[in-house]
């Protein structure tokens, strides 16, 4: 079946073609106002364009009546989408509100990361084990990042990713060390190191997950950084 | 953990609009309305995607690493210069993949059930 564009053509005087047109365009961007501004900057001039696309081609094969069915399809899916943006903005500033929880274990994070690392294990390795035994909300950050890894997404993209997630600068930290050692080489736990006492001393740890990493190091043998407090 | 074999099932089942989006892609980059286009041509009008619908997979698609945005218009004198060109990544190739045996397995468990004709019959009978 060919779309309706295709299927048959009228010819409308000029005037009210423009009419139609103008209208629908004008009310359509106006309806993008209720996107959140984020995706209404980035999307929104392009999905303008798209529906004015539609609406001239429509018009042309259908003439007035087209443009009007068109808008049936176009008010649900404005609606449906608008709900659907909302909803995961809502959930990316409860992600945000999480960030100060996240931050709270930052310096815990870190520290476990060079723990692993000294310890032999490979970044994709300790990044697992940090999913798995870390608490909320760095299990569940770290869980993505895992899941990214495992899905052949590079380390970068993977990172980025936590990083929309969780925009916590201790994070941001993390991430450009990474990807200093990733671009420049040198040995990353001694690069991460300093990061540990830095975050310990802005954001002291919220306790819940270093003792028991700390344990576990230690059942391992590996070689435990010292921090700040304990020297 | 071995990277070389990327597990893409936590990916799958893609959504019908997802992956026709990424079945768009597969022939070569696209602006938005072409997506919509080739979408509506292929499936006959069966699947009808809106901007809304459209642009928001896009965004998760992006931000995921299945498709990425051009740099460069691939023909800019001919072209709007306010479109936006999109094409498939590795992972999004692989994604579409994954997703395209995982539905023909369930083709072939129908056709195991007497749901579908057989191969041969499907041939004979012009069906897919």
């Amino acid at each position: 079946m060919k779309p309706d564009f295709v299927s048959k053509s009228v010819s409308p005087s000029p005037a009210s073609r423009a009419r139609a047109l103008v209208l629908s365009d004008r009310v359509y961007r106006k309806l993008l106002a209720a996107y959140p501004v984020e995706f209404r900057e980035r999307y929104g001039p392009e999905m303008a364009q798209v529906f004015r696309t539609c609406c001239r081609l429509t018009y042309r094969s259908s003439g007035t009546g087209g443009v009007a069915r068109l808008w049936l399809p176009t008010l649900w899916d404005w609606a449906w989408t608008v709900g659907r943006e909302r909803f995961s903005a809502l959930f990316r500033r409860s992600m945000m509100s999480d960030t100060t929880a996240f931050d709270r274990q930052a310096g815990d994070m870190v520290w476990s990361l060079v723990t692993g690392l000294l310890a032999g294990y490979d970044l994709s390795q300790v990044i697992k084990a940090i999913s798995i035994q870390a608490p909320e909300p760095t299990a569940s950050a770290f869980k993505r990042l895992h899941a990214d890894l495992n899905a052949g997404l590079s380390l970068e993209r993977g990172l980025a990713n936590i990083l929309k997630a969780v925009p916590s600068k201790y994070l941001k930290q993390v991430v450009a060390v990474i990807e200093e050692q990733r671009k420049s080489g040198g040995h990353l736990p001694s690069m991460l190191e300093p990061l540990i006492d830095g975050i310990l001393q802005q954001v002291p740890s919220d306790g819940s997950f270093y003792p028991a990493m700390r344990q576990e190091a230690q059942d391992l043998g590996a070689q435990v950084p010292e921090r700040a407090r304990e020297k | 953990m071995n990277m070389d074999t990327p597990d893409l099932k936590h990916f799958l089942p893609l959504t019908p609009a997802a992956f026709n989006i990424l079945l768009a892609l597969a022939d070569g980059e696209k602006h938005g309305y072409a997506i919509m286009q080739t979408i509506t041509m292929r499936t006959g009008g069966e699947v009808r995607m809106g901007p809304g619908t459209l642009y928001g997979l896009i965004k998760r698609m992006l931000a995921d690493g299945w498709i990425e945005e051009l740099d460069e218009r691939p023909d800019p004198a001919l072209d709007d210069e306010r479109r936006r060109y999109y094409r498939l990544s590795d992972l999004g190739q692989r994604v579409a993949a994954a997703e395209a045996e995982r539905l023909a397995r369930l083709v072939a468990a129908a056709r195991q059930q007497g749901l579908l004709p057989t191969k041969g019959r499907a041939i004979l009978l012009g069906l897919p």
